[in-house]
């Protein structure tokens, strides 16, 4: 049987638009907050945008306070990024964000 | 239920959106440093207004003595977070460590700690997840992070 490695899924917001071109960017300024070594355990992964300046990424179970903390600093050309939202499916994570973004 | 202040009026579906009930805004809700209903006011400037208005205290530096007034009165002790999310390499170590100091000092002089981002812009801002974060690598644990952004100011 073949173990799976366990996911958490976060939605970030970035200040200005973000696309999945921008990660190795997004990843090496990461990297200069967490080190190679939080890198290797964290592995943040780019899944989909939601919109412009929303998008989900996924990082191994355990590391998401680490990355969420991290995003904190990280700021580079005008970009800022808040987490939003976590969660360990994405269709989980998207209804409650799609509850969030539709309150009146 | 959780609350942030700013130096901008951040729009209510943004501010809810990063976690917040609401996010206070300096010059509209409360006032910063100057006569009005709702101040907050740095310690070193606390001695020009009237206790009774003022509804927090942005604290700077650790005084035993003064700490112990804001409990008498039961104010809000504010940390400003700002310098720390803007900092980088040794200065961040630098503000980290007197965060830390601070914050530890605060709570062991038993005061309504609270924190907040006084941001100037949207890159400013941080969701209730990330201050929540922020609390705990200054030193809180998870209740008292999640205890210092939920007073409510106003």
């Amino acid at each position: 049987m073949i173990t799976r490695r366990k996911s958490r899924y976060i939605i970030i917001r970035s200040t200005k638009p973000f696309s999945a071109s921008m990660m190795n960017l997004f990843n090496s300024k990461l990297s200069e907050i967490i080190g190679s070594i939080g890198m290797c355990e964290a592995s943040p992964y780019f899944v989909k945008s939601i919109d412009d300046n929303s998008f989900i990424i996924r990082v191994s179970r355990g590391s998401e306070r680490r990355i969420i903390l991290a995003l904190s600093f990280l700021k580079f050309d005008g970009f800022s990024f808040c987490s939003i939202l976590t969660s360990g499916t994405i269709k989980a994570l998207l209804k409650k964000y799609n509850l969030i973004a539709s309150r009146p | 239920m959780y609350f942030d202040i700013s130096y901008f009026d951040v729009p209510e579906n943004l501010a809810r959106l990063l976690g917040f009930k609401k996010i206070y805004t300096i010059g509209k809700q409360l006032e910063l440093n100057k006569s009005a209903d709702n101040i907050i006011a740095d310690d070193f400037s606390l001695q020009r207004f009237s206790i009774s208005n003022v509804v927090g205290v942005r604290i700077n530096k650790i005084d035993r003595q003064f700490f112990q007034k804001i409990r008498e009165e039961e104010k809000v002790a504010i940390i400003d977070i700002s310098n720390l999310i803007n900092a980088s390499g040794e200065g961040l170590i630098k503000e980290h460590k007197r965060l830390k100091l601070l914050a530890m000092n605060a709570l062991k002089a038993k005061l309504n700690l609270s924190i907040a981002t006084f941001a100037k812009n949207e890159e400013g801002l941080l969701s209730s997840m990330q201050m929540i974060e922020i609390a705990k690598f200054i030193g809180l644990n998870e209740k008292q992070a999640k205890d210092a952004i939920s007073r409510s100011l106003i």
